[in-house]
């Protein structure tokens, strides 16, 4: 491989845009953000920071697709299909990232219920090629690592506290390493000694290669595990035509 | 290192541009229908579009859900595609790449329009390739015919021939469905509506199809019982990795089971995207009106 490329960024976001239009109340226009950009190289940690309701979680749900993003682009060099713009690309192909190489915790637990914690956690690592005594081993050495006691395991997470929550969660986005790991708030409803397990894992992770896009305030997360931290822009105070954009932002990411 | 898997990106079930219509239908039926319109029923002749236009892909081991109030049009697609009834428009593809259907039928249908096939020849491909679970128990069993006859009866029709190996995999399917073995000779009626539902499931698992259709599999049941279902068609999905159709009007059955979803009204598509952006970032008015009407 080239130099060129090993130094190119894994992901790369550009003047990227979010707005909702809610239809049941005569098409009124909300901003999620707007115009955020920037670079993410392969092994490194980007915080996402600024106020709250500023649209640091919009943000990581347009990289993983789970909003639409309205204007601007998401290149990701990802293993399985070379370089791709999140934003674009064809549903099927988001869904196999998401399986193989992209991985989400979210700031709240959204799990099935009925699944057994252990279950939970090993899921992700249960495509095919590894067998599931091995993904099991796996996930009971990741909720070990997180300090979740081993009587919850056989547990329903959905009866655990908020902080074991999180932390399945966490355990859930990690099991499988993935090459990009996005994480909403990981910490915040956790006490000190949980916080210190996580980021002792994810600094680990991130030593194994994994690059992270992180929504944090705190500031033990800022300092010992982001490479750099990344302020969202404040929102247009009203309507930005993001339309507008639309021609100069597709010239501007051809390099 | 890259995966080569373009295979996988080619679905194995489209279809272009169908339509079901009951009536004579007139030259203006279709544009005065639709999700833009008041109803399905032309003003014009009184005709009814049951669904129209409708262009789907379902890949391979997808889960693909159908979302849509009552009269949308979810039950004829499935239907549409069941060959249980006959489209007035559109293409119907299938893609048979699974060793079990490819040994029983070849592969001389993939790539060909289904729709125009002889009655003999849908029947084929919906013996070997399909299993369906409709929401009404009586629509997919026969009542007075015990439970191990009615799986027997789809084994038969997908050229199963030895007694005993039909009662085997009868016996086992219906142990992977929790119906007690003890039943296999009990017929149905007998059965409550969870159980009458998973022998159902039973019986279109049997012939080991490669395409899976769901029709609103838990509407009726109480929840406990919905649960338990919902699980096992879950659990059944991922071991056999089958690819699956499941129509619900109910976003909970939808979250659950499927990874893309396609929404319906008034026999139209309005919308269609991965599962948890159809539900978190719903963009036509109708899936907004849906998702925040939700429970």
């Amino acid at each position: 491989m080239s130099r060129s490329l090993e130094t190119q960024p894994l992901l790369s976001v550009n003047r990227l845009c979010k707005h909702f239009i809610v239809h049941n109340r005569d098409g009124k226009k909300i901003e999620g953000f707007a115009k955020a950009s920037f670079d993410v190289p392969k092994g490194s940690v980007l915080a996402l920071s600024g106020s709250s309701g500023i649209g640091k979680s919009s943000v990581l749900k347009c990289i993983y697709r789970t909003y639409l993003p309205s204007n601007g682009s998401v290149v990701y060099r990802s293993r399985m299909y070379g370089t791709v713009d999140l934003a674009a690309l064809s549903e099927y192909r988001i869904l196999q990232l998401r399986a193989f190489e992209i991985g989400y915790a979210t700031q709240f637990l959204k799990i099935l219920p009925r699944v057994p914690a252990l279950e939970v956690v090993a899921e992700p690592l249960l495509d095919g090629k590894t067998s599931p005594a091995r993904a099991r081993t796996e996930a009971r050495r990741i909720l070990g690592r997180l300090n979740i006691p081993a009587a919850l395991f056989d547990a329903y997470p959905v009866t655990f506290s908020g902080g074991e929550q999180q932390r399945i969660n966490i355990a859930r986005a990690v099991v499988a390493r993935p090459r990009l790991l996005l994480l909403d708030e990981p910490i915040a409803s956790l006490d000190e000694a949980s916080i210190d397990a996580v980021i002792d894992l994810l600094s680990e992770l991130r030593d194994l290669g994994t690059t992270m896009v992180i929504v944090s305030h705190n500031s033990k997360i800022l300092k010992s595990l982001a490479n750099q931290v990344y302020r969202l822009p404040a929102k247009p105070n009203q309507i930005t035509p993001c339309e507008a954009d639309r021609l100069d932002a597709g010239a501007s990411h051809a390099g | 290192m890259r995966i080569e898997n373009t295979r996988y990106e080619q679905p194995v079930l489209a279809t272009r541009g169908l339509a079901k219509r009951y009536g004579r239908g007139c030259p203006s039926c279709y544009a005065l229908t639709g999700a833009d319109a008041v109803s399905n029923v032309c003003p014009r002749c009184r005709t009814v579009i049951a669904c129209q236009g409708v262009s789907i892909d379902l890949y391979p081991k997808e889960v693909l859900g159908i979302v849509g109030e009552s009269g949308s049009g979810k039950s004829t697609l499935i239907r549409l595609l069941h060959f249980d009834i006959e489209p007035s428009e559109g293409e119907f593809y299938l893609r048979i790449e699974d060793k079990a259907t490819k040994k029983n039928i070849g592969t001389d249908f993939n790539g060909r329009n289904l729709v125009p096939l002889s009655p003999y020849q849908k029947r084929q491909i919906r013996n070997f390739a399909m299993g369906i679970v409709y929401q009404h128990p009586h629509l997919g069993l026969r009542m007075n015919i015990s439970a191990g006859g009615n799986v027997a009866e789809r084994l038969l029709m997908a050229n199963w021939r030895n007694v005993a190996d039909m009662r085997e995999r009868a016996g086992e399917l219906l142990q992977k469905t929790e119906v007690p073995v003890s039943r296999l000779d009990e017929a149905p009626r007998n059965f409550s509506g969870g159980m009458q539902q998973r022998v159902q499931i039973a019986k279109a698992m049997s012939n080991r199809p490669m395409l899976l259709l769901f029709d609103e599999v838990t509407t009726g049941l109480d929840v406990s019982v919905q649960a338990r279902v919902l699980d096992l068609i879950r659990r059944l999905q991922k071991e056999l990795n089958v690819s699956a159709i499941v129509v619900s009007h109910d976003l909970g059955v939808i979250r659950m089971l499927t990874s893309r979803t396609i929404v319906m009204k008034n026999g139209e598509v309005v919308e269609s995207g991965i599962t948890d952006q159809v539900l978190e970032d719903p963009q036509h008015s109708y899936t907004q009106l849906l998702v925040s009407s939700a429970l």
